[in-house]
């Protein structure tokens, strides 16, 4: 499959063009005028607000999705990807946002996935092992972990990693990064850039795709931005700043501002008691007021996360409880009665009803306000739904189309409106703009501020210590499963974050 | 924690084991309740019965293991279907020899399967549903063709209902099923079966031919259903419309007490082969026994939700020694 032969690498010539390529799901068009040129040497990132179309670019490339107009041409040749089996076949390799690994299966296994024939065996046992160690090697130093490690026993970094490794194993002409580091720790990620760099220097062109622009000064060569399902502008890394990438992604120009957050009414809205968050933290109280913004943080499995569940009122504590109104909480239900509304972590799992339609999604958690004698009223549902899709800019075709047509960020607005529909007076949000683009962020960010100004209290948990300085105006730090600190604003900064989040005071 | 606890806990946490667990106890109980089945003779007999509820069980694993609700309920009409064929298309144009018949009514299951999975793979209809229609379409053909129980059979059927130099002769319907998985074990089909019924999602973005993965299975499960089929011929030396069916809840029963998950994607042949016998076992024990038969379907599917409950409770306990919180 590589092609790898010269030493020197023509970089001029174009391995892969895309032109002129659309693509749309139902009414929503994902994919107007997408162009786009990848060269053999060079790393080619894509950037673009949700709902740009870099997913349905991927899905194009990798054979997932047939574009409606335009082609794909690779060394001059048009070709038609009808399957992933296809895209592979020309040297394609893609690693989605998603870690797509089979639990059941040995590392081993999974790193070989689909390079075998129905019934012959594509590599033979022992190129199997040798060249799975060397590519582990490669991403994770010195201690990979055994190849006959189930991947159910390996955390989420390593099975992204694994993820990247088989799409390496390929040895592909073209590498396509969807979003793909996300979960890889940061020594980890060092290693795969030499890995990539070392592989251009060979001739590998890779496409990435990303959010984050410290990712895209270091790996990068030229940038392609997406707007709207049409490529607004590429340039060459040089040319690049985070301002003008923004302004390009958005159409606007202003970069993220601190919003002004109001002091509420500060009457109390959630007492916890008592509250453990791991078997050998200690208890903890929290007083939380009204039109306060709350964060959480803290590392991964350091307890903030569990403790975001358990104020949302979906898990509960190990120990201690919590109270509203001077009740005790004892189950979801007395969540929801107490308006206390969650937004979960994970969309595709716990957020959407997938197979439902877009006012669907919109109206389940609230259909019991838009009735009329017992029966659905379209027109309440209607005059709940309009003002909260137009403040929050939620695009879409048709509001029947399913809730899947949708790109991730308008999804999460979705959710955030049927949300809001509840009228809650806590509102606690999960990590809410995970994966989402920067103008997404700065739409979210206000609206929560608006969520506290109209005496809401926010409790949001968070893996983004900007998003926690911008937004809170407390930040309730876990360390091991215990409370290490509440930080309030005089005393919140970068490095009393991290200081916290290390367990060490600033 | 040591090797060893780990291996130990493994072994508690497959419910194939569990089901060869299960087999060899009821073993035990059986011939401490009369050893002298221990004969040849005995275990001819025992064999002729337990045979077709063993490939049936075979023969529904392949489907199930595919995934995305897979299932296959024509296995026992199929089952049917070879037996009444014997009688009322083979016999009467005298091509009734083993030479004949055997490759030509395997060639025919393979092709029903085939169809199943066309249906499932390619048609995208619930794999419930697609195979409850050739349940029914099969059924009736069944009926159709055989209003009444006919008979007799060839007599190379009753030849092998017979011990062979010691070794009970209905084996030998067994030996085809278990070399063609056997050796689909030695090629990837089996891994990427396995990958398939896990999540159809990753095997397709790895280029895996879903599809063709989806329509071989269902096809080998008609092939199997079609050895199935022969042993039935074999044991009830005659033709009858109506036996057929009724095998299909039993062998998914097995299946599924045999540790194959319905969810797809987990669980090994041996699992389906001894879930089969212990079912068979249950069943042969009541009767002696005296206990009716009504009583033995309670028994059964008492038996079924005991093993799923046992295996949900392994892999929670299996969770939480991992420290995963319980919600």
């Amino acid at each position: 499959m590589s092609q790898v032969a010269a030493t020197t690498v023509d970089t001029e010539a174009s391995l892969l063009s895309v032109a002129g390529v659309a693509k749309a799901f139902g009414e929503t068009k994902a994919l107007s005028a997408c162009n786009l040129t990848l060269r053999a040497g060079r790393v080619h990132a894509v950037i673009g607000e949700n709902g740009s179309g870099k997913s349905t670019l991927v899905k194009v490339l990798t054979g997932v999705v047939q574009p409606d107009r335009g082609s794909i041409i690779l060394s001059g040749v048009p070709v038609r990807l009808s399957a992933p089996k296809q895209a592979r076949q020309v040297g394609i390799a893609t690693t989605f946002q998603e870690v797509l690994v089979l639990e059941q299966l040995s590392l081993l296994d999974n790193l070989w996935l689909g390079q075998d024939g129905l019934f012959r065996r594509g590599v033979d046992a022992e190129r199997r092992r040798s060249e799975s160690a060397a590519v582990l090697g490669e991403l994770l130093g010195d201690a990979p972990p055994d190849l006959s490690t189930r991947v159910a026993d390996l955390d989420l970094g390593m099975r992204q990693a694994v993820v990247i490794a088989r799409s390496l194993l390929l040895k592909p002409r073209l590498l396509i990064l969807d979003e793909a580091t996300a979960a890889l720790d940061i020594a980890v990620r060092d290693r795969l850039v030499a890995a990539l760099r070392k592989r251009t220097a060979e001739g590998l062109a890779v496409l990435f795709i990303t959010h984050k622009m410290d990712e895209i000064a270091a790996l990068s060569d030229e940038v392609t931005v997406l707007r709207s399902g049409e490529s607004v502008a590429t340039l060459p890394i040089a040319e690049v700043t985070p301002a003008r990438m923004l302004a390009l992604m958005s159409g606007r120009s202003e970069p993220l501002s601190l919003s002004a957050v109001a002091n509420g009414n500060g009457r109390l809205a959630l007492t916890v008691h008592d509250v453990r968050v791991s078997v050998k933290g200690t208890p903890f109280g929290l007083e939380i007021r009204s039109g306060e913004v709350l964060g959480l943080a803290g590392l991964a499995g350091h307890g903030a996360d569990f403790f975001a569940q358990i104020l949302g009122g979906v898990r509960a504590p190990l120990d201690g409880h919590i109270e509203a109104d001077g009740q005790v909480l004892s189950n979801t239900g007395a969540f929801v009665r107490h308006g206390i509304a969650y937004v979960p972590r994970d969309r595709k799992t716990e957020g959407i009803f997938a197979p439902l339609s877009i006012a669907d999604n919109f109206s389940m958690s609230t259909l019991h306000r838009y009735t009329r004698f017992g029966l659905l009223d379209e027109g309440r549902i209607t005059a709940s739904r309009q003002p909260l899709f137009a403040r929050l800019g939620v695009k879409f075709g048709r509001l029947g189309d399913a809730m899947t047509s949708l790109s991730g960020g308008n999804q999460q607005k979705v959710i955030l409106a049927r949300t809001l529909a509840r009228q809650p007076k806590v509102l606690v949000l999960n990590d809410p703009t995970r994966g989402v683009d920067l103008a997404t962020k700065q739409d979210i960010y206000s609206l929560l501020a608006e969520q506290a100004q109209a005496n809401v209290a926010v409790v949001i948990h968070s893996t983004e210590i900007e998003q926690l300085l911008v937004l809170c105006q407390r930040v309730a730090i876990f360390h091991h499963g215990t409370l290490f600190a509440v930080l309030d604003r005089q005393a919140l900064s970068r490095d009393a974050l991290i200081a916290g989040l290390f367990g060490r005071a600033a | 924690m040591s090797t060893r606890g780990s291996a130990l806990r493994g072994l508690w946490r497959d419910p194939t084991v569990f089901a060869g667990v299960l087999f060899v106890a009821l073993v035990a109980a059986s011939i401490l309740q009369d050893a002298s089945i221990v004969s040849t003779r005995f275990l001819t007999g025992t064999a002729s019965v337990a045979v077709p509820l063993v490939i049936g069980a075979m023969a529904v694993s392949p489907a199930i293991l595919s995934g995305g609700g897979g299932m296959d309920l024509s296995v026992g009409p199929l089952m049917g279907f070879v037996n009444v064929l014997v009688v009322t298309a083979l016999m009467p144009a005298h091509l009734g020899d083993w030479w004949f018949a055997t490759p030509l009514l395997l060639l025919l299951g393979l092709a029903i399967g085939a169809v199943n999975g066309w249906l499932v793979a390619v048609v995208r209809l619930q794999p419930i549903v697609a195979t409850l229609g050739t349940y029914l379409v099969l059924s009736g053909a069944n009926l159709w063709l055989l209003p009444t129980p006919l008979g007799p059979v060839p007599a190379w059927f009753s030849a092998l209902a017979r011990p062979w130099f010691g070794i009970p002769g209905p084996l030998a319907f067994v030996v085809g099923p278990a070399l063609t998985w056997f050796a689909l074990g030695r090629t990837p089909y089996l891994g990427t079966l396995l990958a398939v019924g896990g999540d159809d999602r990753v095997a397709y973005s790895c280029g895996i031919d879903v599809g063709r993965v989806r329509i071989i299975a269902y096809a080998i499960g008609g092939l199997f259903s079609a050895f199935a089929g022969l042993a039935l011929t074999s044991l009830i030396q005659s033709a009858d419309a109506n036996v057929g069916p009724p095998f299909t809840l039993q062998v998914i029963t097995a299946a599924a007490l045999g540790g194959i998950s319905l969810a797809g994607g987990r669980g090994r042949m041996w699992g389906s082969v001894f879930g089969a016998l212990t079912l068979f076992l249950i069943q042969n024990l009541m009767t002696n026994q005296g206990v009716s038969v009504f009583w033995q379907q309670v028994v059964f599917g008492a038996t079924l939700i005991a093993a799923l409950v046992l295996n949900a409770l392994s892999g929670m306990f299996a969770g939480l020694q991992r420290g995963e919180p319980q919600s």
